[in-house]
């Protein structure tokens, strides 16, 4: 009989602590099977960032380093500057990335560095049990925002992949969503150009995924879906943005 | 060791720091620092290493601890209020157990305070680095020629504990010129080994660096972090045997003691040797590392000999005064003379409470 | 012997370039010696100052709070450290800035009309250089020789500046011989 998948060899052997319906395990997955498909197993490096995409670490069969939350663009920086021929993939949530990190975010896009930063969105902190995030969509109920985020008071939610793309420097700057099939395969194809970028010392890429949070949205992860395609998208919406 | 050159003394600790084989610096521009960051900026290029202008202190250190787990010898320098900034990754190193040199170019007082130099970050590293009560090591040179005696030294232990060292100067120190005699240039060790390096398998399946010791021979992670902190804890008692420096100057027929580390220890000396020439039998005990603090040595004065003892610090309220306190036998009077406001102690100061307690 | 010296002026009469040179100077010689430019809580007053030491030994304390040799090139610098020149030692004063200069008692008063010597030597930007003619000459813990070839080495390239700067700083030994 002809063996027409396995589990690729870059993923743990045991299954992921990610929530039902959750959309990590996915991301995860998509970058070590691009990490197959370019050959880079033995020279692809991941950071573990503060949140719950710090779990990607355990379940990944390479090299990942922890690091302060918020803080993963300078560690990547200093890192990656020092080994220029490893494959550096920042892995960051959205409060990660845009809250507490968005110096650290935007210094790294604009200095160029030759890593690839993969954000997941959903819009809230996760982790800590669904407080609101910078992304958390105007109207969301949240722990933090538990009559619905006012955005008179909490601002409007912050659009971080349009903000890299205005930046000069960043070579590929895009945002996919992991809740279709269609959504998965166009989110690979984006992580597999930014890793190619990066392969040719090309310069720093954003790839923004959508994703959902079942748990803290307080949904099934089937409305969670149908959510994401009737909201979520409508303000971050799909696309390339750059490059 | 190279002929003596003038030099300035934050330029010359920048160059004995690339000669003990530091190939990375992030650094984020702070008063006195600056002349470090400056003199980096080109010198790092012209020796095939890396600069990066941080866009923060918080930046600054983590670029460091991630080219620590590049394998690469790494500095960065700071003052105060960048070093406040940099305490939570100073935690994260100490946990995660990676090395890297701190130099905190000391400024006066609390919130901004001022650009001058001061001695009143002493508590600060001595006690924890950061959150979490973890420490490195903590270096105190009297004098830019100590200071860059101390930088080899400084990389090795950091690599050899894994943990982060901090060499504490002062803004005075950073931009006085003398004379300096230079190490010798050294090749950058080889790292990739080390289990703090990520990204060099050689063979293995992963390596996972993380910031708190969860993982171990125990699958209880409450377990793992707990025995790790208890193995971490013994390692620091450990350093009170191996790793204490200190100067004793004029000690041997001492009757009266002055207390005093940097800058402070450099005018104490003066204060010293003025004191002798009138015919008082004073001595000076200065602490080189002030983290393991040299406990024991200064706990065997005895009180038959030493009739009293003065600390001199440039900080107000005291802190070193109060850590030589702890340990110095309790009959022996203790006198404190401090400046801060960006004041110098001057030796004649110093000289007269020596005197006043005489 | 070690002596201590306070040089004080308004920023742009080359009051840290002198500093840094008699540093430069002593080590030719193999002399300790410390510069420190203008420090802590006294840096106010609109006065640019630094503070060396010179020694045959090693050097303690860069800073004090009376000095062997006050240099003050300014009227400012001239009424805050007028007191603290040690017992016996000198101060020095800028006269075409500083009218009727009076020194403590014990204190040996130099007057030098900086203005008009800077005027002979080719330019008004040489009164650092004839300072440290004068200082070299005048107190002797500096051998002129050292100090002069460093000077020229430090201070530029270019011939004129060579001639400008070589002619200034014999004005100053000369200028040292009529107070010895």
């Amino acid at each position: 009989m002809e063996k027409v998948y396995e589990r690729n060899k870059l993923l743990a052997n045991f299954n992921t602590s990610f929530c039902p319906g959750c959309m990590h395990g996915t991301a995860v997955k998509l970058i070590c099977e691009v990490a197959t498909e370019l050959g880079i197993e033995d020279s692809i490096v991941g950071v573990m960032p503060i949140g719950c995409s710090v779990q990607w670490g355990m379940f990944v069969n390479f090299d990942t380093f922890g690091v302060p939350h918020g803080r993963a663009a300078a560690t990547a920086t200093g890192y990656k500057r020092n080994r220029p021929d490893n494959v550096l993939v920042v892995y960051q949530g959205d409060g990660d990335c845009s809250s507490i990190g968005l110096c650290e975010t935007v210094h790294a896009a604009n200095r160029g560095e030759n890593f690839t930063v993969i954000m997941i969105n959903n819009q809230v902190y996760g982790m800590t049990g669904g407080q609101a995030a910078p992304t958390t969509l105007p109207g969301q109920k949240t722990t933090t925002s538990q009559a619905g985020k006012n955005i008179e008071e909490m601002g409007n939610p912050l659009n971080l992949a349009e903000m890299i793309a205005g930046l000069p420097t960043p070579k590929y700057v895009t945002r996919q969503t992991l809740h279709t099939p269609k959504g998965v395969l166009a989110a690979k194809k984006a992580i597999k150009k930014a890793f190619e970028i990066q392969i040719d010392g090309g310069g720093y890429s954003f790839v923004e995924l959508l994703s959902a949070c079942p748990t803290n949205w307080k949904m099934t992860p089937g409305n969670a879906v149908k959510y994401m395609n009737e909201v979520v998208t409508k303000q971050y919406p799909v696309g390339d943005l750059k490059g | 060791m190279s002929k003596k050159e003038v030099s300035k003394g934050n330029e010359a600790l920048m160059e004995a720091a690339v000669r003990a084989g530091c190939r990375f610096y992030a650094g984020y521009p702070i008063t006195p620092q600056t002349t470090a960051t400056e003199y980096l900026s080109w010198r790092m290029k012209e020796i095939g290493g890396q600069f990066v202008q941080a866009e923060s202190e918080l930046a600054a250190i983590n670029m460091v601890a991630g080219a620590s787990m590049s394998g690469t010898r790494s500095l960065t320098a700071t003052s105060g209020p960048g070093l406040s900034l940099m305490t939570e990754t100073l935690s994260v190193m100490c946990g995660g157990r990676i090395p890297g040199v701190i130099v905190n170019i000391q400024r006066y007082g609390a919130g901004i305070g001022g650009i001058q130099g001061g001695q009143s970050d002493f508590y600060m590293v001595t006690k924890t680095f950061g959150h979490g009560g973890l420490t490195g090591l903590v270096y105190a040179p009297v004098s830019t020629q100590e200071s860059v005696d101390l930088m080899v030294k400084a990389f090795d232990k950091s690599e050899e504990y894994r943990v982060p060292v901090v060499m504490l100067t002062d803004g005075s120190m950073g931009q006085m010129m003398e004379a300096v005699a230079l190490p010798d240039f050294i090749d950058p060790p080889d790292l990739s080994d080390q289990p703090y390096v990520a990204g060099t398998r050689n063979g293995r399946v992963k390596r996972a660096i993380f910031d708190t010791p969860w993982f171990g021979s125990s699958p209880n992670m409450a377990d793992n972090v707990e025995q790790a902190y208890i193995a971490y804890e013994e390692m620091v008692q450990k350093w009170d045997e191996t790793e204490v420096m200190y100067e004793e100057y004029m000690m041997d027929d001492a009757q009266y003691v002055i207390f005093a580390w940097g800058t402070s220890a450099r005018v104490a000396k003066t204060a010293v040797k003025t004191l002798r020439e009138e015919g008082k039998k004073v001595g000076l005990f200065r602490p080189i590392t002030l983290l393991p603090f040299p406990k024991s040595q200064i706990a065997a004065l005895s009180k038959n000999k030493i009739k009293a003892a003065l600390a001199v610090e440039m900080a107000v309220p005291a802190q070193f005064y109060y850590e030589v306190k702890l340990h110095l036998n309790n009959d022996i009077p203790l006198g404190s003379y401090k400046r801060s406001g960006g004041y110098m102690v001057l030796d004649e100061d110093i000289a007269d409470a020596m005197k006043k307690m005489m | 012997m070690e002596n201590s010296y306070l040089l004080a002026g308004f920023g742009g009469q080359g009051i840290q370039t002198l500093g840094q040179l008699m540093v430069y100077a002593a080590n030719e010689a193999d002399k300790a010696a410390t510069y420190l430019p203008a420090y802590g809580g006294e840096m106010r007053g609109g006065t640019s100052n630094c503070t060396v030491k010179i020694s045959a030994d090693e050097i303690g304390a860069p800073a004090a709070k009376s000095y062997d040799y006050v240099v003050v090139l300014n009227m400012p610098s001239y009424n805050r450290f007028k007191d603290t020149v040690k017992p016996s030692g000198t101060l020095i004063v800028n006269s075409s800035l500083i009218a009727d200069a009076k020194a403590p008692e014990e204190v040996k008063l130099i007057e030098i009309d900086l203005s008009e010597l800077s005027k002979e030597a080719g330019s008004a930007l040489t009164g650092n250089i004839i300072m440290l003619g004068l200082l070299c000459a005048y107190v002797g813990d500096i051998p002129q020789e050292a100090a002069k070839e460093v000077m020229l080495k430090k201070m530029g390239k270019k011939e004129e500046y060579i001639a400008m700067n070589s002619k200034a700083f014999d004005l100053g030994v000369r200028q040292a011989k009529a107070y010895a």
